[in-house]
């Protein structure tokens, strides 16, 4: 797991006397547990769950979410949060899909992620440059971004005709495994590279931890934010990319309520909306199992309505969770002997 | 005054064990609290002093022992129970609220209510000035907590729990963050608590203090007590010995004083920050370390932070090595080798969610792999941290632990580590021996004077004018923002600096 970057030695790990660190392996696990009762759960309750299709279709599904939610991991971590994302997504998609219209793939999107990082990096020189929060920031942009994609489509679908192996980025397979899959893999462990083995990452938690001492240590935290917010764009780019391959026709009503389930799988896999750390593995296992828990319902034939509330329910879930430990931290603190 | 014969135990503690996983914090401590003492508790960091008041102010459970207040065994289920059993805690950390008035803080949580259930404001503020009287303060009561000084807060948070008829108040580091006449404030309302017959528990590394206020002492080591006296059958030495279980070896107190070079590191003329410093000039050599005394508000702190490029110089120059700079941002003051240690551990020194590891090296120059520029080299980043815990003698478990594990002078060590790290040789140290114990804060200043033996330059602003006199070349003393004069050697002395710091002249017998 990432611990195992972060302290080689598996006995300071494992010594009870590391309250905290101890904590946070048990949040990974603890999302892990979760996920595996409600895989075995669907699986018993919901004939059809455990085939080779929906496993796929799940992965996919979560897959997508995943990418996103670990870019946003970096923006919680340095205590911000990116409410633009579902509208960069659906952006993105547009975009590649239009793209793919005019100029070969790899082209297209190149040009949709070049969109996310510039909506992110637009974002970020806002927060930083103007001061102001990021919270108004991304909720401005989110229907900014939003506007310019029903203005791109005149409220119209965009269908995918040219260029159909664009498909392959969402059915393909390699060594057995969905691209999808193959693609949120490769984005978790460069992230994960990021954040525990660059000063970039360093820094992101170092602001989101105490910000008046990243001042003073000489950390440049307009650089930083600006950075975290095009990273975040980046990402939900990515994820456009995918939904475009996934659907083959998106139009811009897509992608609402998609920020919510960033910073829902973001919040579930421990990191805390305080900032100062983040927990890529445990992102990676909320998105699985917000997948999970979409796929049960859509077989159980509950309304798709019900996946709203079921969403809202896990991210209040997530944020008790993280009160409570954030107290359960603060006591083993104070426990401190001396 | 001091206790008579009759006072009874208001609280006493007896067979207190505190275990933590892989640590015996307390063992088998007895400590008793009379009515209307002031009872210190010392020990070297890490010997359970902590530990012993979270136990009394409800924040931990005893593993095993009893708590006796007024006679009746308690069981604190937490900090709100020990509260309303009128035990009141004032910490580092306050517990007031910054945007409301003194005031409202005061009656926060019961306020005055009239016939409407609305805010009676009339009876708040007439309640909240008895009480303030009572303790002699003149805070402006409509003032918010926000624009009050450290020292005054603090007060604030004494006349609450006068308000609320407390009987127990403990103080750890009381006087850590206040000037010398905020702490003479301080002792004065101690003594009046004291002839109300409230208990006050008492902790401070500062030795002198404990003599000056304390009735009893109790000495902790490792966990274990080792004695309670009445200060007056103790020395000081007395106290030091019983603390580290051997006698200190006599530091030199002023630190003999080698030669500095006649090259200037860091000149500064007339620097002038709006509304903070006018007219500041001096320079800082080679090889030299420069104390910095003033009083809360005297501009101490911002000189430092001017030079280090968080506050906004609005004339003069600064030159470092000869060369002309601009102090915009910190990064700039580290691209001409300046590095400041913050005031405030804390507030803007700690990541509290970061290894010791990496805050040791947040500023350090980057280490990266050979393969790539973006990541961190972490086998040479663990060699440069066991080389700065080794000259340090930082003691933490690993490299990979939370910084806020390690004890408040071990903390303090990583943030020295930190400016050492920044391959700076111009080095601001505020407070630089803040809430360390003696052991410490020797080995602190030893090491400042070996930097500058070793050719760094050096700025100690402290308010811990001992610290001064033992470490500084030249003393710099501030007041209301202008330089009120600059010390040599000969005439630095306690007496000198704090007549200096306080506005008086001093007489001119060196000049």
């Amino acid at each position: 797991m990432n611990h195992s970057a972060e302290s080689p030695n598996f006995r300071s790990i494992f010594s009870l006397s590391n309250a905290t660190r101890f904590v946070q392996i048990a949040e990974s696990l603890g999302v892990f547990a979760l996920l595996m009762i409600v895989v075995i759960g669907a699986s018993i309750i919901a004939p059809g769950f455990f085939t080779y299709t929906n496993l796929t279709n799940t992965l996919i599904a979560a897959s997508i979410t995943a990418v996103t939610g670990l870019g946003m991991t970096f923006a919680i971590a340095m205590g911000g949060f990116d409410l633009s994302v579902g509208s960069v997504q659906v952006l993105t998609a547009i975009v590649v899909a239009d793209l793919l219209s005019a100029i070969d793939p790899p082209l297209a999107i190149l040009g949709a992620l070049l969109t996310g990082l510039a909506v992110g990096l637009v974002n970020g020189v806002l927060i930083s440059k103007l001061r102001l929060p990021a919270f108004v920031v991304t909720f401005g942009m989110m229907s900014i971004v939003r506007g310019v994609a029903l203005l791109i489509t005149q409220g119209q679908s965009v269908m995918i005709t040219k260029h159909v192996e664009f498909g392959l980025l969402n059915n393909g397979k390699i060594l057995g495994l969905p691209v999808p899959f193959i693609i949120m893999t490769m984005v978790f462990l460069a992230l994960s590279v990021l954040l525990k083995h660059s000063p970039f990452g360093r820094h992101a938690c170092a602001i989101g931890g105490n910000r008046a001492a990243a001042t003073v240590s000489g950390i440049n935290i307009d650089r930083t934010t600006i950075a975290v917010f095009g990273l975040v764009g980046v990402t939900a780019a990515i994820s456009g990319v995918m939904l475009s391959s996934q659907l083959m026709i998106v139009d811009a009503t897509l992608g609402t309520g998609f920020e919510l389930q960033a910073i829902t799988v973001s919040v579930l896999g421990g990191t805390s909306l305080s900032g100062g750390h983040g927990n890529l593995v445990g992102t990676v296992f909320a998105a699985l199992l917000l997948a999970t828990i979409a796929s049960a319902l859509n077989i159980l034939k509950v309304i798709s309505f019900y996946q709203y509330l079921a969403l809202g329910v896990l991210l209040i879930f997530a944020l008790a969770i993280d009160t409570g430990r954030r107290a359960f931290i603060a006591k083993s603190l104070a426990a401190r002997p001396g | 005054m001091g206790i008579d014969q009759t006072s009874l135990p208001i609280l006493s503690l007896t067979g207190i064990s505190k275990q933590f996983p892989g640590v015996k914090a307390l063992d088998d401590v007895e400590f008793t609290l009379l009515a209307g003492e002031v009872h210190a508790l010392m020990g070297e960091n890490g010997a359970g002093k902590s530990t012993l008041i979270n136990i009394i102010s409800g924040l931990l459970q005893p593993t095993a022992g009893k708590i006796r207040l007024r006679g009746q065994d308690v069981v604190f289920a937490g900090a709100a129970h020990a509260q309303k059993a009128g035990i009141s805690t004032i910490t580092q950390e306050f517990n007031l609220v910054p945007q409301l008035t003194v005031a409202e803080n005061i009656f926060l949580g019961r306020e005055l209510t009239g016939r409407l259930g609305l805010l009676n404001w009339r009876e708040i503020k007439r309640h909240a000035a008895e009480v303030l009287n009572e303790l002699g303060l003149d805070v402006p009561l409509g003032q918010r907590v926000s624009y009050l000084s450290v020292g005054d807060r603090q007060l604030v948070e004494i006349a609450k729990a006068l308000s609320l008829e407390f009987r127990i108040i403990t103080m750890d580091e009381p006087t850590a963050a206040l000037n010398a006449a905020e702490v003479a404030r301080l002792f004065d309302i101690i003594e009046k608590l004291k002839r109300r017959g409230i208990a006050v528990l008492y902790v401070s590394h500062r030795l002198r203090e404990i003599f000056r206020i304390a009735d009893r002492v109790t000495v902790l080591r490792d966990g274990k007590r080792v004695a309670t006296r009445r200060i007056n059958e103790l020395s000081e030495d007395d106290v030091v010995a019983l603390m580290l279980g051997r006698a200190l070896k006599k530091e030199a107190t002023v630190y003999q004083k080698v030669p500095v070079s006649e090259k200037a590191a860091l000149s500064v003329n007339n620097l002038n920050v709006p509304g903070c410093l006018t007219d500041i000039s001096f320079d800082l050599r080679v090889g030299e370390v420069m104390g910095c005394a003033g009083l809360v508000g005297s501009g101490r702190y911002e000189l430092t932070r001017a030079l280090f490029g968080l506050q906004q110089i609005s004339g003069g120059t600064v030159k470092v090595n000869g060369q002309p700079m601009l102090p915009t941002a910190p990064s700039t003051a580290m691209r001409h080798s300046i590095y400041m240690l913050p005031e405030e551990r804390k507030v803007e020194g700690v990541f509290p969610d970061l290894t010791v590891r990496e805050n040791l090296l947040i500023s350090a120059k980057r280490l990266f792999h050979r393969l790539s520029e973006m990541l961190i080299n972490a086998n040479e980043e663990e060699k440069q941290y066991q080389e700065m815990r080794t000259s340090l003698d930082i003691r933490a478990a690993n490299s990979g632990q939370r910084i806020v594990k390690l004890s408040g002078g071990n903390q303090q060590k990583v943030m020295l580590g930190r400016a050492l790290m920044s391959n700076s040789r111009i080095l601001l140290l505020n407070e630089p021996t803040r809430g360390v114990d003696i052991g410490t804060r020797v080995e602190i200043h030893a090491t400042i004077r070996k930097l500058a033996q070793n050719g760094y330059a050096i700025i100690v602003s402290s308010s811990d004018i001992p610290e001064l006199v033992s470490v500084s070349d030249r003393c710099l003393v501030l007041s209301a923002g202008r330089t009120k004069g600059l010390l040599d050697r000969a005439q630095i002395s306690e007496d000198n600096i704090t007549a200096l710091a306080i506005g008086q002249e001093i007489s001119g017998d060196n000049e």
